[in-house]
């Protein structure tokens, strides 16, 4: 056990996880990343504007006479994140580049607005099909940022870059720099959207559709659950890895149920089942490997001495969800008893969420929550406020505590064996 | 001395930075140290001068890119936490302090 364990970290985490810093991917992954703060402000206008609440109640009915109001901050944040993530991808690649990050975000955004198509529309003058930009448009917008900053980098280190003279501030040649790849992307852009009319959401759309559609399914929640564990076991931080991957089709499968949210679709018939909140709140609880089990029962029943504070110190940070002193404090890091469970457990609890889910007992997630709000509370608001999601979080975190059991008591009664000698 | 620990998002490492700075009070040696993430320690390293930065194990994969920021500040040395010093609590955060003494030396 010891040897796959080693081999695991030396062979397969360390190189995966170095993978999942190229330079691309590392842009989509802080770019997207940059705008959580926006996702989770305007996902949650969406519980104003369907409150938890029954119909008859003053705040409902007040709630849905004013529902197009409410969810204007929705529109001008979430609704068309896209946009927000193209500049932040754009920004963070160029940095990496030791490009100016403003001037690299500010040449994605414009490469990614000119693959949607302005129109008159009455009464209203010149308007933005605001629907592309959303989570839709999500694939549509890593490509085109990327390759923007590409080219925008690629001019600068030719010599087609217009210099100015030493004197001039930094600021005013920078823009005089970047005059030459800003002309050749929108002329580039203008001719392959206007002139040649290629249909960029419609045909990035059809590539992803599979994409997401499997990633939907139970194995499609099976096999990032099971690296994630994997990458942890070997002490490498899983979700940032395999979020580099995965984040931006679990941000379209949120947006595409908020959105269904925003249109009154009720709560268990939104399109996706598992966008990334649902591993957060059924999968995730008390941190990667679903320890809250783990940090309970350390807390409540350890015998030995080591063990008992290890539980003190990490049962706070694990009701919100933080558990690197539980992972690298007991370890579970190449830990081969508690290994077992860590791995079993989110398992077994992303299944029963699963099932759960697409048989309609619990709404499906539509809303991001701060992911170190306790599982429970956490759990309720992702769901729209549906008190079924805070029962199903209770039952697993109970059965995180039964898969962690055994697993356990031979951990301390092996510490105890250890301080008794 | 003044110590910077970096972590994904900087909230793990808040728990063993309060930790070492208790330790290194204790052994009359205090250090300051504060916990970043991985999006916002280069705008804090501009802002104020440390001696050292540690990279957390979890995040050990980006100790690479993290390196080469740190190579900008002369007087910075910049190290990875080994994996059993990474726990808030004593024995771990005892090993940890004298890891950095010992690379400060």
């Amino acid at each position: 056990m010891d040897k796959i364990l080693n081999f695991v970290d030396a062979h397969l985490a360390e190189p995966m996880a170095k993978l999942s810093e190229q330079r691309h991917l590392r842009a989509v992954r802080d770019g997207i990343v940059s705008t959580l703060p926006i996702i989770i402000v305007g996902s949650f206008f969406l519980i104003l504007a369907f409150p938890p609440l029954p119909a008859d109640t003053f705040i409902a009915k007040w709630a849905a006479e004013n529902i197009v109001t409410i969810l204007l901050p929705y529109r001008l944040t979430m609704f068309i994140m896209s946009l927000y993530a193209s500049f932040g991808i754009g920004y963070s690649l160029a940095r990496s580049y030791d490009v100016d990050g403003l001037s690299g975000g500010q040449i994605a955004v414009v490469a990614f607005l000119m693959t949607t198509t302005p129109r008159v529309a009455e009464g209203l003058g010149w308007a933005l099909p605001m629907g592309l930009l959303g989570g839709g448009g999500m694939f549509v917008a890593i490509i085109v940022s990327l390759a923007a900053v590409e080219i925008q980098r690629l001019l600068l280190r030719s010599k087609f870059k217009i210099s100015m003279p030493e004197q001039v501030p930094a600021s005013v040649a920078r823009s005089f720099e970047n005059l030459t790849p800003m002309a050749v992307v929108v002329v580039a852009m203008t001719f392959i959207s206007f002139v040649f009319g290629f249909d960029w959401h419609g045909t990035v759309g059809k590539i992803v559709a599979p994409l997401v559609s499997t990633s939907d399914t139970w194995l499609g929640v099976m096999v990032p659950v099971f690296l994630i564990t994997l990458f942890w076991s070997a002490g490498i931080h899983g979700v940032s890895v395999v979020g580099a991957v995965a984040r931006p089709i679990w941000t379209v499968m949120l947006d595409a149920n908020t959105a269904a949210v925003a249109d009154g679709v009720v709560g268990t018939s939104l399109p996706h089942i598992a966008p990334e909140p649902f591993y957060q709140w059924f999968i995730w609880i008390g941190g990667s490997g679903a320890t809250i089990g783990l940090v309970i029962l350390l807390a409540v029943f350890a015998k030995a001495k080591y063990s008992k504070s290890l539980g003190r110190t990490a049962l706070v940070p694990g009701i919100f969800n933080i558990n690197e002193p539980l992972v690298f404090g007991a370890p579970i890091v190449l830990n081969p008893i508690l290994i077992i469970p860590f791995v079993i457990a989110p398992m077994v609890m992303g299944t029963i969420a699963f099932v759960a889910t697409s048989l309609g007992l619990v709404n499906r997630v539509s809303v991001l929550a701060p992911w170190t709000l306790p599982g429970p509370i956490g759990a309720y608001i992702a769901t729209g406020g549906d008190w079924r999601a805070l029962v199903l979080n209770v039952i697993l975190i109970l059965v995180s505590i039964v898969i962690y059991y055994p697993f356990f008591k031979i951990y301390d009664n092996k510490q105890l064996e250890l301080e008794n000698e | 001395m003044k110590v910077m620990f970096i972590c994904a998002g900087g909230m793990s490492t808040a728990m063993t930075a309060k930790k070492l700075e208790e330790i290194s009070a204790k052994n009359d040696y205090p250090m300051s140290v504060v916990a970043y993430g991985t999006s916002d320690y280069e705008t804090a390293l501009q802002a104020e001068s440390f001696d050292i930065v540690l990279v957390a194990p979890q995040i050990r994969h980006r100790f690479d890119t993290v390196k080469k920021v740190v190579a900008k500040y002369e007087n910075t040395k910049c190290e990875k936490i080994p994996p059993q010093m990474y726990a808030p609590m004593d024995p771990a955060v005892k090993k940890l302090f004298d890891f950095i003494m010992d690379v400060m030396k």
